[in-house]
């Protein structure tokens, strides 16, 4: 099998799958990039020219255990242009089969395999070299679309608007100073979403959506709450409430971005932020 | 009891929120002016300002205070205490002399 110096980015929650597939690709002098962190391979994504990727989904009891997994899928095949993705499944799973094929996975084994079909598998991939800015010139085209999915917990808020600032960096460097208004917007946003939308609900979740074009960047993001008044909301610079330690979210947000439109009664909220050239 | 400068981070938002709410509750605790320094400070988030205001209402409880300090030169900082009219709740100072 002829490997030979492809970059191979495996990740898995569990070490000994990462161990076990690490060290059958240095035996066949590729270059394993393994991690079992989803930021991180994000992160390997964006930075090393990665040919294939080789993600290992465990087998969990509760359905919502599956999306980290899914997500990083969804993450790749939506993003990163033509990147052949091999799943590895704990157990066969009927409803991770449709959901994994949907996302464009180009095989998938279910454990224990011959690591030598998983060999055969990658070899007939055909292997194409590209970091996410060729992919991108290829693609011919400088937008790009980012979507995710998280829990109703503010814990992923940072994770989540930094991601959003590397990809946009990664795409136009010369956006520095606009950076961390977006980053902030963002961040006051989902805490929104979190805590008032979704009230903190993890059966809630909250949708994020990104697209950078050569002018602008957008970002939706759509909670499952009840939606509120966003024509009525009070004037935090009003005495009635200028002492009070909330409120300011929206208002701050409109200072920093372009244009803030509300969607389904304000479940969903559009930010849009002009780039310079 | 002297007074107790904060130094602000030049971002403050949700990974510094924490730490910046703990040294401003210990700073008030243990004094009774303390001034934050903005000199570095580019950005802050609505959450920032929320602790601002709730430790200098805690301050003013117990007839302390709260000043900041925004050089005239950091437009960013000036412009969100202008727009929110915090600059009528807050004393501001344009440079450590001045205090």
């Amino acid at each position: 099998m002829d490997i030979t110096g492809k970059n191979i980015l495996i990740y898995s929650p569990t070490n000994s799958l990462l161990n076990f597939i690490s060290s059958y690709i240095l035996q066949n002098n590729a270059i394993p990039f393994a991690t079992s962190t989803i930021s991180e391979a994000i992160n390997i994504l964006m930075n090393e020219c990665i040919d294939l990727v080789i993600l290992g989904i465990e087998n969990y009891a509760d359905e919502r255990s599956y999306e980290t997994e899914f997500g990083l899928l969804k993450i790749i095949n939506t993003n990163f242009l033509y990147m052949p993705t091999i799943v590895i499944m704990r157990e066969f799973n009927q409803d991770v089969l449709k959901k994994i094929l949907k996302n464009g996975i180009v095989a998938f084994f279910v454990q224990p395999f011959e690591i030598e079909e998983l060999g055969l598998e990658i070899q007939k991939i055909k292997l194409w070299r590209g970091s996410i800015l060729n992919r991108l010139k290829i693609a011919n085209t400088s937008t790009l679309n980012y979507r995710v999915s998280i829990e109703s917990d503010e814990n992923y808020v940072g994770a989540v608007s930094n991601n959003i600032a590397d990809i946009i960096l990664a795409i136009r460097p010369n956006v520095r100073e606009e950076i961390n208004s977006i980053v902030l917007a963002i961040n006051e946003m989902l805490m929104n979403a979190i805590l008032h939308g979704n009230k903190r609900d993890k059966n809630k979740k909250v949708d994020i959506n990104f697209f950078i074009d050569s002018e602008k960047v957008t970002i939706i993001i759509t909670d499952e709450g009840a939606g509120f008044d966003y024509n009525n909301l009070p004037d935090p610079t009003e005495a009635e409430y200028i002492l009070r330690d909330s409120g300011r979210g929206i208002f701050l947000t409109k200072m920093y971005i372009d244009k803030v439109n509300y969607y389904l009664n304000g479940r969903r909220i559009e930010l849009i932020k002009y780039l310079k050239k | 009891m002297a007074n107790n400068i904060i130094k602000a981070v030049p971002s403050i938002t949700t990974d510094e929120i924490e730490l910046f709410k703990k040294k401003l509750e210990d700073a008030v605790k243990t004094s009774d002016r303390v001034i934050v320094d903005f000199s570095e400070t580019k950005l802050i988030c609505s959450s920032g300002i929320g602790i601002l205001i709730s430790a200098l209402k805690t301050a003013k409880q117990k007839g302390g205070t709260v000043d900041l300090i925004i050089p005239s030169s950091n437009n960013e900082i000036i412009q969100i205490f202008n727009i929110t009219r915090l600059n009528k709740i807050f004393q501001i100072f344009s440079s450590k002399d001045e205090i």
